[in-house]
């Protein structure tokens, strides 16, 4: 057998120019209007099949697609809901805890005053003595 | 029987031998390999709302670096492509640098979720997710990453939300001017594409839409190339390895929401409402001009998708002072999986928010 002759180095040499040439076409001139005409023909298919799947279920009376959609949203609200007042919850601690430290500082600055006061006192009786003995 | 066609095959030439195994392999990894496991690098589960879920990655590494890094992904795939394999994934390399990062997975919206707008996603949960980051890691300002629409999607947040202390945020491939898209442009044409149709008949639209939009682009080298490759690479178990985790990745898409797809095709690619100023997100006006938050834009030289015009036309809308556009050698993809991610991506994001984060 010739080993040079390769049938499949032949068809990748002839894949690689055809399907470049191929998505350059497609990059050039897009056919919008025949994939729009195909997306339109699957959609129109699927709202048929749709309709009339829904329709059995109602005779059927077995829950749809949308009744069990719906009440997924309504475990969705409640998670939401949770959420923002988790949320809420959080940001009043962190308030909280603010107002914890400022009512700590607050404490702390009325008795560096109250000690301040003290001392003012304790300097005026001081100097009044001493003009006293004078 | 298939050792009859080993016996038979000794008899052929090197070649011939050679393309036969090559084939076999081939043809194991197509049908009966197992998938590779993705996501490597260890989390724990920060806060959750509907199916969102925020992340944060655990690491025996030391913290470096004072402001935390929110990555955002896209709607539209899975996230873990930022985390898809040891020694082949951003958020081991930036926790490895000693980053705290977050993730925002977006999980996997159901048919209740169809009636869900970017309204929802931008007002409720990133500035949620961002105050979560903000009290986890007790601190003042935070990073946000975008990765692809993810970015786009941060661009409004970040531009509605001046309030929220942003210090830094990386755009990753991130469309932002639609005007000239090429083929999406031509394929979302509201002459043809019927958006209302396809929103009221669908109601969330199925990945497989989606992914089949992304492949017309360049449709032989996206549908065929890869496994041509495949074939041709089989004996190169490294190749096999990437092959396999991309196309884990590129299958394993989500449902979009409905209402979201409606203003993401109506308001991006047949308005392009954001880069005009004419975007109102809940009422509000999206003027990018707010953005003050310093800014790493990357763009892909080979990106089809986001291409690197779409996302260089961020820089003129902003207001930020340290603002930085950088065009790599890569593609939507391999911008964050691949060695060129690794040599080129990685180290660039890093060293940036690097002089910025502390």
């Amino acid at each position: 057998m010739n080993q040079g002759f390769n049938i499949y180095d032949m068809w990748k040499d002839y894949y690689s120019q055809t399907s470049k040439l191929f998505d350059e076409k497609i990059g050039k001139d897009f056919p919008s209007e025949g994939m729009g005409q195909i997306l339109e023909m699957n959609l129109q298919f699927k709202k048929m099949i749709d309709e009339s799947t829904l329709k059995y279920l109602e005779f059927m009376n077995v829950p749809s697609r949308n009744d069990i959609a719906n009440l997924s949203s309504l475990i969705v609200n409640v998670d939401a809901k949770v959420d923002d007042l988790e949320e809420r919850l959080e940001e009043k601690l962190d308030q909280d805890r603010n107002q914890e430290s400022f009512s700590r500082e607050l404490s702390s600055v009325k008795k560096e005053m109250k000690s301040l006061d003290n001392k003012l006192n304790q300097i005026l009786t001081l100097l009044k003595s001493q003009e006293v003995t004078k | 029987m298939p050792t009859d066609w080993n016996e038979l095959i000794e008899f052929t030439p090197q070649q011939y031998k050679e393309m036969f195994q090559r084939a076999v392999r081939a043809s194991e990894v197509l049908t009966t390999d197992a998938e590779p496991e993705v996501g490597p690098t260890p989390k724990e589960l920060i806060w959750t709302r509907n199916k969102t879920k925020l992340y944060r990655y655990i690491s025996e590494c030391p913290k470096k670096h004072k402001i935390p890094l929110l990555l955002v992904y896209a709607l539209i795939n899975k996230p873990y492509v930022l985390d898809l394999t040891k020694g082949g994934s951003l958020v081991e390399y930036l926790v490895n640098r000693g980053f705290d990062v977050y993730l925002l997975d977006w999980g996997e919206p159901g048919y209740e979720d169809r009636n869900m707008k970017l309204d929802d996603y931008i007002m409720d949960y990133i500035p949620r997710a961002v105050r979560k980051v903000l009290r986890k890691s007790n601190v003042d300002e935070v990073s946000i990453l975008g990765y692809c629409m993810g970015g786009t999607i941060t661009s409004i947040f970040a531009a509605l939300h001046p309030e929220l202390p942003i210090r830094n945020l990386i755009f990753m491939t991130s469309p932002f001017d639609f005007e000239k898209t090429g083929s999406y442009g031509a394929m979302l044409d509201e002459r043809y594409f019927n958006i209302d149709k396809v929103v009221d008949t669908l109601g969330v639209i199925p990945p497989e839409m989606i992914d089949f939009g992304n492949k017309m682009i360049n449709p032989m080298a996206t549908n065929y190339g890869p496994f041509i490759s495949l074939y041709e690479r089989a004996d190169n178990e490294n190749f096999i390895k990437s092959f396999k985790l991309l196309q884990k990745w590129l299958n394993d898409g989500i449902q979009f929401p409905g209402e979201a797809y409606r203003q993401w095709i109506r308001d991006f690619y047949q308005n392009n409402k954001l880069i005009k100023g004419e975007m109102v997100i809940r009422g509000k006006k999206v003027n990018l001009e707010n953005i003050k938050a310093n800014v790493l834009n990357l763009a892909g030289k080979n990106d089809l998708i986001a291409q690197p015009h779409q996302v260089e036309a961020l820089m003129n809308a902003i207001s930020s002072e340290d603002k930085e556009y950088r065009c790599l050698p890569v593609g939507h993809t391999s911008i964050t999986f691949g060695s060129q991610a690794v040599k080129i991506t990685y180290p660039t994001i890093a060293e940036w928010l690097e002089e910025r984060s502390n």
